[in-house]
């Protein structure tokens, strides 16, 4: 429990140090917000001074580090000038559309991964081994991007799916049920995405971490003691391999945020990914600052899960060694 | 290889001693392994020997006998690169190697259970009773608390019983000595009639060796398991064996009682490592520098390329010419006992 | 005589820090004393976990005692690796039980060998392989399986491998930690015999270590018994089995297994 305490202050001063190291970054990137209205000939300069001055641009750094704190600890992070609006709020939203995209994107491949990657490993010379192989070398080869723009095109091109956004414009006012279905019709093609890009990882892992343990002298001594394959396979093989397999699945939760913003873009899901990219075009700085905070946040929540996954997970880790 | 018997006696003698029902019979068992560029090598060479019920026989044989094939080829666990090339096994009226998966996973673990030395057969991730229940769930269809009662015995046999903390810890939180007998509570949970142990005792020390012999004995007296003692350990073989089997380059060259062999040894190789195990130690009040330990010069024959005539013959110090030229079949000088060597007049092959 | 090698008070604790356990301390090493002298063999003999292995690796220096010192040849080697004066390193040589596991299994047996000349910088290359071939014929290895990889060999010629490798630095004290057990047993006379012969041939000396009494008597002139960390009794040879002490030696003598009366004269 005392350990829990120390990582939680851990966190924190991580947290405060990514928003500081994005702040100094932001400042150090050439070009602010307020360039793209000087460009503008029918803006004064010197209105764009008194917006400036407004939004406290025109204060030193350490200042305006401080008001951002404060502003966190309000609950606004800061001010969108794009938006004109808090950032929190803002954040918040887009960031619920992601997570439900990569959350039932990560739970998918791990469902199919899973299974796969354990029979894979049980019949190596089987028909299903042969095919993952094949599978996951395509795939690794191929770009995410690719991907993505190549399942956009085909599904233009054939009139399949829902092509962009989460809803429909037909869908509002429909019931719950009725807009659940619209949804997740839209969801297929960014969904689809996602999992091919994270399968050959997880698939591989499984099937390397199952591989060593089916090879171990205490899965062929429960052969030996007359347990059947398949009992051994997912009762004995299964909770041994599993170790490395939970470190992964921490760190694809940390990972939520930031692995799905090309499919965002692309696919234009109104989630944090696009939100984010704007922001970086426009400098519309704590913007950026917040979604890189939310990032950094659930990194490092999903890191401590695996550990305490891990702890439940594994007796070795769990229980002293007495020997 | 001609076959020439010239022993009326070995021809009649086929069957073992024990006429008497056996539990284990086998019959020319013929195992070869393939090498990576399509070789093959002999590794049993048609070995027979049977087993009485509540036996115990030990199988004296060092790195390069076979004697680590024999158990597995015995329960068919045989790794993909070897073959089976004749003989047969007969176990409770069947042949165990014409058995399919299925029927031989009913053997192993409740008729014939094969222990280990390295405790490292156990699965760390999964409580020990819990390990010993997978066997009995394995086997038999029992209710939740029969199956737990049996499991408590089997621990009960082996010295871990009394108290269920035992039952929930993991293979990391027990003693070495604790691990092992873990091992073996698996093995006899579900009352096999018969035991192979290979090397059982080689990494323990000899307050532990002792004990697991201890449990031997109680096994054996207690519910007539026979049990196949596979070791290169001589003085823990003096404690327990019935009768003792000697093998060299897979084939067996020396069957008899515990007593005969060990007073009287026959082959020379069986008297060669009866002279190789440690002697008395308290003898001599000093060590004497000249004296040199006795031990066997060479090692044993490549498998992949076997001599011409008996393998030991380029170690024996009974060497004769017709050693080197043909291999020598299997005499009875007694009908209890089986040498093979042409010292006593074996026949030739 | 001065010994070859004191030890005193040799301490070791190994504490194991977790974050989700309490602080766990075991004691390796409690207050051990050890002496050896010039050409003579000490078997240390004990159960696994009784400290044997932490006090060799102590001697050698691939660990490092809490406290206490050890003296060889009048010099004080903790004090001296304290500051990095390596040269000791070749006077005391270990061999392991797991000869496959001690030996690069992608090193021929000549480069095996050659190592230790190698990176103390003794000799040129031809003078390295000369010796090299000297040392295997030592050992009784067949010069010409000298570019041989490890695997090739069987069990009982890698430890003469490991051990021609340890004596070529010319140590004065080699430790053998298990090296004999696992070896087939007409395989074990021969390595003793071996050892033996080069005893007296370089006058080394040997602490034996093992769990198994039995062959450590036979060849050590004094024999220690170490239990949880201490060394609970110490006799020379006859003393020992004739008057044994502690509690945990009488254990020992009485559960290893009794003479046998083992026939020399066979059946023919």
């Amino acid at each position: 429990m005392r350990y829990l305490g120390l990582r939680l202050l851990q966190s924190m001063f991580v947290l405060l140090g990514v928003s500081l190291l994005s702040f100094v970054f932001v400042e150090l990137a050439p070009g602010n917000f307020f360039d793209e209205m000087r460009l503008n000939p029918r803006i004064s300069s010197s209105t764009v001074t008194n917006l400036r001055k407004q939004y406290g641009m025109d204060r030193p750094l350490p200042v305006r580090y401080f008001r951002w704190v404060e502003s966190a600890a309000n609950g606004e992070l800061g001010f969108s000038f794009a938006y004109n609006a808090p950032v929190a709020p803002l954040l918040w939203a887009r960031a619920r559309n992601t997570l439900l995209l990569t959350g039932s994107a990560t739970v998918l491949a791990w469902l199919i991964a899973l299974p796969l990657g354990i029979l894979s490993a049980a019949r190596q010379r089987g028909w299903i081994a042969q095919a993952c192989e094949l599978f996951t070398t395509a795939l690794l080869a191929t770009p995410d991007l690719l991907l993505a723009l190549g399942l956009l095109f085909m599904a233009v091109h054939f009139h399949w799916l829902h092509t962009g956004g989460m809803f429909s414009r037909e869908s509002a006012g429909q019931s719950l049920w009725g807009l659940s279905k619209d949804l997740a019709a839209h969801m297929i093609l960014p969904v689809t995405v996602l999992v091919l890009g994270s399968l050959p990882l997880l698939l591989k892992h499984t099937r390397a971490a199952m591989l060593e343990v089916l090879d171990s002298p205490y899965v062929r001594a429960s052969r030996a003691l007359g347990i059947s394959r398949g009992r051994i396979l997912f009762r004995h093989a299964l909770p041994a391999a599993i170790n490395p397999l939970v470190s992964l699945f921490g760190f694809s939760l940390g990972s939520l945020l930031s692995a799905s913003l090309l499919t965002e873009v692309v696919m234009s899901w109104p989630g944090l990914g696009p939100l984010l990219l704007e922001a970086v075009l426009d400098r519309d700085i704590y913007v950026v600052i917040g979604a890189v905070l939310f990032s950094t946040l659930l990194l490092v929540f999903g890191t401590l899960l695996a550990d305490v996954l891990l702890f439940a997970a594994d007796p070795r880790i769990r229980t002293e060694d007495l020997a | 290889m001609e076959v020439v018997h010239s022993n009326p006696a070995s021809e009649g003698q086929r069957s073992s001693p024990q006429d008497a029902e056996n539990l284990l019979e086998v019959r020319d068992l013929w195992v070869r392994f393939r090498v990576n560029d399509g070789q093959e090598f002999t590794v049993l060479d048609r070995i027979s020997f049977d087993i009485a019920p509540g036996e115990v026989v030990g199988l004296l044989g060092e790195s390069g006998s076979g004697k680590t094939t024999l158990a597995l080829s015995l329960l068919q666990l045989l790794p993909p690169s070897a073959r089976l090339a004749g003989g047969s096994v007969g176990f409770g009226g069947r042949d165990l190697l014409l058995l399919n998966e299925k029927q031989l996973r009913e053997v192993r673990g409740a008729e014939i259970s094969l222990v280990y030395q390295d405790s490292s057969v156990l699965n760390p991730v999964i409580k020990v009773g819990d390990q010993v229940m997978e066997v009995v769930r394995a086997h038999h269809r029992w209710a939740r608390q029969r199956a737990r009662e049996e499991v408590q015995a089997a621990f009960a046999a082996v010295g871990l019983g009394g108290s269920d903390r035992i039952y929930h810890s993991y293979p990391h939180q027990l003693s070495g000595g604790q691990r092992q007998r873990v091992m073996i509570a698996q093995a006899v949970v579900c009352k096999p009639s018969l035991i192979i142990a290979d090397e059982l005792t080689a990494s323990l020390d000899a307050t532990l060796a002792a004990e697991v012999v201890n449990l031997i004995k109680q096994l054996k007296d207690s519910s007539d398991t026979s049990v196949l003692f596979i070791t290169h350990d001589v003085a823990t073989l003096a404690r327990v064996a019935d009768r003792v089997m000697v093998m060299y380059a897979g084939q067996i060259v020396e069957n008899g009682s515990m007593q005969e062999v060990f007073s009287t040894p026959q082959h020379p190789y069986t008297r060669a490592l009866l002279e190789c195990a440690p002697q008395d130690r308290s003898a001599g009040t000093s060590r004497d520098r000249a004296l040199r330990l006795p031990c066997i010069m060479g090692s044993p024959p490549d498998p992949m390329a076997p001599p011409p005539g008996c393998s030991f013959s380029e170690r024996c110090k009974d060497r004769m010419d017709v050693c080197d030229a043909h291999h020598p079949e299997e005499f009875h000088p007694t009908p209890s006992r089986t040498v093979r060597c042409f010292k006593y007049g074996a026949g030739q092959s | 005589m001065t010994p070859l090698i004191q030890a005193r008070s040799l301490r070791k604790v190994y504490t194991h820090t977790h974050w989700w356990h309490k602080r766990r301390e075991l004691l390796a090493l409690d207050n051990v004393d050890l002496t050896i002298q010039r050409g003579q063999t000490l078997a240390l003999v004990g159960q696994s976990g009784s400290g044997k292995t932490t006090l060799a690796m102590s001697l050698v220096g691939l660990e490092r005692p809490d406290s206490g010192e050890i003296w060889f040849e009048g010099r004080n080697l903790l004090a001296e690796r304290a500051g990095r004066k390596t040269r000791v390193g070749s006077e005391i040589q270990l061999i392991f039980q797991d000869s496959a596991g001690a030996l690069n299994p992608r090193m021929s047996a000549a480069q095996i060998i050659e190592e230790p000349l190698l990176i103390s910088r003794q000799g040129n290359s031809l003078e390295r392989s000369r010796f090299a071939l000297e040392m295997m014929d030592k050992v009784s290895l067949p010069s010409k399986w000298k570019d041989r990889l490890p695997h090739q060999f069987s069990g009982g010629q890698r430890q003469r491998l490991a051990i021609a490798r340890a004596l070529v630095l010319k140590p004065k004290l080699l430790i053998l930690d298990e090296a004999l057990t696992g070896l087939d047993l007409s395989i074990q006379g021969q390595i003793m015999n071996l050892l033996l012969d080069l005893q007296a041939l370089e006058t080394l000396s040997y602490l034996y270590i093992s769990h198994n009494l039995e062959l450590a008597a036979q060849v050590a002139d004094e024999i220690a018994v170490m239990c949880q960390g201490r060394i609970v009794e110490r006799a020379n040879h006859s003393e020992f089995f004739s008057h044994p002490h502690h509690p945990h030696t009488r254990a020992l003598l009485t559960s290893t297994p009794p003479r046998l009366a083992y026939g020399a004269h066979g059946g023919g």
